[in-house]
């Protein structure tokens, strides 16, 4: 994945910070400064990998947490690589998802 | 709770529900067959759950994606969650107020203490808080309700200006919306902080011959885009500064309530349900149709579907409301048809 997924994911209204997940489930890139963040992001990685481990009820291809902390984790999954964003809590899932989807082609 | 999840159900385009308290599936919908969906599913919001414990934090939902479906997860308590395996293209919005909703009344039912409110739990405006009239003060309790306001136009939203408080019914001319509480001397205060697609008959004006403020207003201006709705909760110092226990008290006033009048209470309820329903549409919107229902039939199986009992109705159908104001009002406008 390429850094200037981070800087794009980083211009989208109410994205905090990103960080690149690689095929090798560890952060590549991140301007996430909370370690433990970065630290989750793999986690959650490790959680949606491998592709058919759901396969009964599909694959992952997106995580969003809504945390207590008036933020939202996500993580979009980009082929063997992902995208973990830490986005604020008031913009809608669904409009930060379609607008962090442009970012990743083929998500 | 299977009932609850069954109710989840009649929502659209979901599939299928369960609930996990610590590890044990107290409930589930899913079929034999789909035994390895629910396992997933299990799995999938373990592995998340497990991730959040380890970075310390403490989270409300999780919704993934799993491009055939979606899983939606809602913590009822510390390892307590309520999920649903809907469609892709389910109402995710639409089953998070209903899955919220539904969290309330397992609480309600379990007698778990009440969660502690976060400032914006549910509230999804569409755009940053802004000084601006259309933002959201930050200090607006999670009282919101997101998915509910995007579905309701935004002229029927007439509480959206608190200042704006008139009698309803008394100066028709003046239909801003009352708040009960801050004008008592109003009995037919129109409720605070929301305005139906259809106004409540208390609220309704008898002849309306002009546009609230708020019609007057661009909708941009009046509302959020994303059609949160506007909240008055800085502006209502009345009910905002009651103690807790005693909004409760006013809440629960139903079961204390004085029977209707004697010629009444045994009368059949059903003509009130409508209006009943109309109030609550008021109050948390579109959805109100899946909770009224799932509250009907939950008071039907325990009482005599009466006119004097239809306070026990009304304190199930207030438990899915978000506020103690809105619990009052709802008290006090089913009592009043009631009378």
């Amino acid at each position: 994945m390429k850094d200037t997924v981070i800087e794009e994911a980083m211009r989208v209204r109410g994205v905090r910070g990103a960080a690149a997940v690689g095929a090798s489930g560890k952060v590549s890139a991140s301007n996430v400064d909370a370690a433990e963040l970065n630290e989750f992001f793999e986690l959650l990685f490790r959680v949606a990998s491998p592709s058919d481990r759901y396969s009964a009820v599909g694959a992952v291809k997106r995580i969003m947490v809504r945390t207590d902390e008036a933020e939202v984790l996500s993580l979009l999954v980009a082929g063997k690589e992902a995208l973990g964003v830490v986005s604020e809590k008031w913009r809608p899932m669904a409009e930060l998802c379609a607008d962090l989807k442009a970012l990743l082609p083929g998500v | 709770m299977r009932t609850i999840l069954r109710d989840l159900g009649s929502v659209s385009g979901v599939r299928c529900g369960y609930v996990v308290r610590n590890g044990e599936l107290l409930a589930s919908t899913f079929t034999a067959e789909q035994a390895a969906a629910l396992a997933a599913c299990q799995d999938l919001a373990r592995g998340v759950a497990e991730g959040l414990a380890l970075v310390d934090r403490d989270w409300e939902e999780v919704l993934v994606d799993l491009g055939e479906a979606s899983l939606m997860v809602l913590s009822i308590e510390e390892g307590f969650t309520l999920a649903t395996l809907a469609a892709a293209d389910a109402n995710v919005d639409l089953l998070r107020v209903v899955m919220q909703s539904s969290v309330r009344q397992i609480r309600t039912m379990l007698a778990l203490p009440p969660p502690v409110p976060t400032p914006v739990a549910s509230v999804q405006p569409s755009a940053p808080p802004q000084p601006a009239a259309a933002a959201k003060p930050e200090s607006v309790p999670s009282g919101a309700r997101p998915a509910a306001s995007p579905q309701q136009p935004a002229p029927t939203r007439p509480a959206a200006a608190p200042q704006q408080q008139a009698a309803a019914r008394p100066a028709p001319q003046q239909p801003a919306a009352a708040r009960p509480g801050t004008a008592p001397q109003q009995p037919t205060a129109a409720r605070p902080g929301a305005a139906p697609p259809q106004q409540p008959a208390a609220a309704r004006p008898a002849a309306p011959t002009q546009k609230t403020p708020i019609e007057q207003k661009p909708a941009a201006a009046s509302r959020p885009a994303s059609g949160q709705k506007p909240s008055s909760a800085p502006q209502k110092p009345a009910v905002a500064a009651q103690p807790a226990a005693a909004a409760k008290a006013a809440a629960e006033k139903p079961a204390s309530a004085p029977p209707a009048q004697s010629g009444r209470a045994s009368e059949d309820a059903s003509p009130l349900l409508p209006k009943i329903l109309e109030l609550l549409t008021g109050s948390i919107g579109p959805v109100a149709r899946v909770t009224f229902k799932r509250g009907v039939s939950r008071w039907k199986e325990s009482h005599t579907p009466t006119v004097g009992n239809l306070p026990s109705l009304v304190e199930i159908l207030a438990a899915d409301l978000s506020s103690d104001e809105e619990r009052r009002w709802f008290v006090e406008e089913v009592e009043r048809l009631r009378r």
